[in-house]
């Protein structure tokens, strides 16, 4: 599904990424760890197509088809989702209007009709329900006042909506309690089948206990230094990453 | 109540029924609006016959003065004051609102032309006298051409316990100059000032607002946006002013302004000119072009590029009047 080959990413001139390659096949969930300022979401980052990140040699395919010059929107289309670290806050743009908009972008792209408020309001009627968020949320601003934990999981229910083919997290554990991490696990769990993948980066393994992975890899200065299977969280969240 | 003779006066100019002015409002694309209409149409001053018991309408034609006066302990009235179709190369009219103690009014300002080729100036004065414990929302709504000039200046006088609300959006092509003073002379008046303005092509945008605390435990509230496209420019210079030996006093003002083009340019100028110890007092300003990091997550979900950047455009609209249900603010708004 994604394959990411030799890339090298910078930002300002600054090298982010290098040499970095990754393969992940359908059905697969991979881990990626590693210390701050490692690479870690600079590698989500480039791969949603965010134009702060340039890519200045490599590839990133998906579906065996090259994106490296499609534009972020065009990726996400495509079935690329990113549940972002840091959720951007859009004052005076109710939540609805983002769902909305987001689903019907996905449905005419898929040569769909656009859904109608009623269908709309019922489909996420739904979704609110399992991620055990209250009908007043969507009518909030987007991320605008939100907690830390509403935040991530307004991210897992865009994700649930827009049912992606790549999924990719972006330190969604950190800032959730130990109820709001159950939600938002179970919520990416229900995704889970043999098509879908996902990419979560994170810190910590108590997400990972939750969700778990096939491969777990560990960044450093850009690059893969070690990749295993779920063990490895384990080896890491007891040595740290220094012995790597 | 109106006098025999008003009755006729306005009968004179020209009485017509709901509908009639409903399908010239539906002609502009203007949905239809609950309450009463009073429409500046060419040469003819339109009024609602209901109006007539409940409200004091004077209007001197001579001078385009119309003076609406409320009635005491009377229910809200949505009056809606239209300015529309106009052919005069010149429209000057001066409105004088006074709402009497313990009256209400929700009154609408919608100044629009559908034609592209009129010359028009504007010249129009609206002058609110609130007395004790009564209360105006004043909804502005401007939308004209490019060949559009209007001087307008807005005054409000606000007594003791008397609330003034004004939620305005204006989206504009020519050129526009607001002069605005709200004066709050009573203990316990407030203020809430929300103006959110679009400019396009070479529009040229100037406000300037003085809110003057001038008693006790008064409270003003001042949000402006601009949006400037094109090569249009905006101006707003907004006073909070507090005199001495007044106490309890809060005044704020935020200036939030978006750039959407290389060529276009605002300049915000928040101003406090306070006298009094007893206040609390905040303001702020910002000028800015698309915030790169809300758009990348708008198109992060699929959404193209143009319709993030208007959503993030009705976003800045949407925040400055949330609480906003009109109808046609609403249809501006989206």
């Amino acid at each position: 599904m994604l394959e990411i080959e030799k890339l090298k990413v910078s930002v300002e001139n600054k090298i982010i990424l290098n040499d970095f390659s990754l393969k992940i096949k359908p059905g697969e969930i991979h881990a990626v760890m590693g210390k701050n300022g490692a690479g870690k979401s600079s590698l989500a980052q480039a791969i949603i197509g965010n134009s702060n990140y340039s890519i200045n040699s490599g590839k990133i395919k998906f579906n065996g088809s090259l994106i490296n010059d499609l534009e972020i929107n065009e990726r996400a289309l495509l079935g690329i989702f990113l549940a972002f670290q840091y959720p951007i806050e859009i004052p005076g743009v109710n939540n609805t209007y983002l769902l909305r908009s987001a689903l019907n972008a996905k449905l005419k792209s898929e040569g769909k009709d656009e859904i109608d408020s009623f269908d709309f309001l019922k489909l996420i009627k739904v979704l609110m329900d399992k991620m055990n968020i209250s009908d007043e949320f969507i009518h909030r601003s987007v991320n605008e006042g939100f907690s830390g934990g509403e935040k991530k999981k307004n991210e897992v229910l865009q994700m649930l909506l827009l049912e992606p083919k790549l999924c990719i997290l972006d330190e969604t554990d950190s800032g959730l309690d130990v109820d709001a991490l159950k939600i938002v696990s179970s919520g990416v769990n229900e995704l889970r089948d043999s098509e879908r993948s996902f990419l979560i980066i994170t810190h910590y393994k108590r997400l990972l206990e939750l969700i778990k992975p096939d491969f777990v890899h560990v960044i450093a200065n850009g690059s893969i230094v070690k990749t295993g299977n779920a063990t490895l969280a384990d080896e890491l969240d007891k040595k740290g990453f220094d012995w790597i | 109540m109106g006098s025999p003779q008003l009755n006729s006066t306005i009968k004179s100019r020209e009485m017509t029924r709901e509908a009639k002015i409903e399908k010239k409002l539906h002609s502009l694309g203007i949905p239809i609006l609950s309450g009463r209409h009073i429409v500046f149409d060419k040469e003819k001053l339109i009024i609602d016959d209901r109006l007539i018991s409940e409200l004091d309408i004077n209007y001197d034609s001579n001078n385009d003065v119309l003076r609406i006066t409320t009635h005491k302990n009377s229910e809200t009235i949505n009056l809606n004051v239209f300015s529309i179709n106009l052919h005069d190369s010149y429209f000057s009219p001066k409105v004088i609102i006074e709402c009497v103690p313990d009256s209400s009014l929700c009154f609408q300002e919608i100044d629009l032309d559908k034609d592209n080729d009129i010359e028009i100036s504007i010249n129009k004065n609206i002058e609110f006298l609130l007395s004790s414990n009564s209360r105006v929302h004043h909804i502005y709504i401007s939308k004209f051409n490019k060949n559009t000039n209007i001087q307008k200046n807005l005054s409000c006088n606000l007594a003791d316990n008397a609330t003034y609300e004004y939620s305005s959006i204006q989206r504009l092509l020519g050129h526009t100059k607001i002069n605005s003073a709200i004066k709050l002379n009573g203990e316990n008046a407030k203020c809430n000032f929300a103006e959110a303005v679009q400019l396009d092509e070479k529009a040229n945008f100037s406000h300037m607002l003085i809110i003057s605390h001038h008693a006790s435990s008064t409270i003003s509230n001042q949000r402006h946006n601009l949006i400037a496209n094109g090569q249009s420019s905006g101006k707003f210079h907004g006073t909070i002013f507090a005199e001495k030996n007044i106490y309890n006093i809060e005044a704020d003002q935020l200036s939030k302004n978006l750039l959407l083009s290389d060529d276009a340019n605002i300049k915000s100028f928040p101003i406090l000119e306070i006298y009094t110890d007893s206040i609390k007092c905040s303001h702020g300003s910002s000028v800015g072009m698309i915030n790169e990091n809300q758009l990348a997550y708008l198109m992060a979900r699929g959404i193209e590029k143009k319709l993030a950047i208007n959503m993030i455009i009705e976003g800045l609209l949407n925040d400055i009047l949330p609480q906003e249900n009109n109808p046609l603010l609403r249809s501006l708004l989206n």
